[in-house]
């Protein structure tokens, strides 16, 4: 028995829909996530290993804010089940 | 010879007052008119080979059906198969029609289900794209349809089924397939790899 990992000829780049999932990616990776962490909140980028931990939500906040890529990504709030209450601008800090 | 690519996204588009900010909205109806408008080319396309593709949302199958797939004699349904209810429906449905032969030789149905290599590539991507779902879509659908793979695996051992994973890294969308040498490999393989939703929120808050 063998499972055989067969990589595929290379996609056209430039195709529309292989771009624009490229540019998704790219811009979900400048945006910051503000996730529950036991009695805290826990602030990070989707790639990152550790993130940086705040008592209080509106500490968290400050900190995505201060740390959002050239102010271009959004930031997003998640709730006590993982999933997203809201992002910025939509949801008021 | 094109595929003829039938996607529940594309036909959205068509619909009266949708806008990609609230594309959830639009998910029920299309994904009806994507069932009827696959049924109606099943009765007259010519294409020698069926594919249903598989996968959860943002995991790379409209990109690998644009990549690989969009030039060859395919009739191609782009959509997760979320449900085994739903997939056994539509292979049923297959399985009778391609009993008829085309030019012939007997049609054939493939699965080509792509899982995102890693899920937080495919959560940054589904998150930020243009159309817009709630990201319990993402947790419930990529669940559900490697869920309904294992099932679809077990309930018709016959139906050829090609598993592809995606990666984005350095700025290169690429694809691996993954070869098994026999088909309890797969099914091995596919049992090991399920999620649940909670799994999978693990995986992207960690």
């Amino acid at each position: 028995m063998a499972i055989t990992y067969k990589k595929m000829p290379n996609a056209d780049q430039n195709d529309p829909q292989i771009r624009e999932y490229a540019e998704a990616v790219e811009r979900g990776r400048k945006s910051i996530h503000i996730f529950r962490n036991g009695d805290g909140w826990k602030v990070k980028r989707i790639e990152d290993e550790e993130g940086k931990f705040f008592t209080s939500k509106e500490d968290a906040m400050v900190y995505a804010r201060e740390n959002i890529e050239d102010k271009s990504g959004t930031i997003f709030i998640h709730g006590e089940n993982g999933l997203v209450m809201g992002s910025i601008p939509e949801i008021a800090s | 010879m094109s595929a003829t690519i039938i996607s529940a996204d594309d036909i959205k588009k068509e619909l009266p007052g949708y806008d990609l900010s609230h594309a959830e909205e639009f998910h029920r109806e299309s994904a009806k008119l994507a069932d009827r408008k696959f049924d109606a080319c099943l009765k007259t396309s010519t294409h020698q080979t069926i594919v249903l593709m598989s996968g959860g949302p943002a995991s790379g199958k409209t990109e690998f059906v644009a990549a690989y797939l969009k030039d060859g004699d395919y009739l191609i349904f782009d959509g997760i198969l979320p449900t085994e209810a739903g997939a056994g429906i539509k292979i049923d449905h297959i399985r009778k029609s391609i009993g008829k032969l085309v030019n012939g030789s007997a049609k054939q149905l493939k699965i080509y289900a792509v899982w995102p290599k890693d899920f937080k590539q495919a959560y940054q991507a589904f998150i930020s794209r243009d159309r817009k779902f709630s990201d319990e879509h993402f947790y419930s659908k990529h669940a559900s349809a490697r869920k309904t793979l294992l099932w679809i695996a077990k309930a018709y051992p016959d139906i050829e089924i090609k598993l592809y994973t995606s990666t984005y890294q350095k700025g290169i969308l690429s694809f691996t397939e993954i070869d098994f040498s026999e088909k309890r490999e797969a099914l091995v393989f596919l049992e090991k790899n399920q999620y649940s939703e909670k799994d999978i929120i693990n995986v992207i808050s960690s």
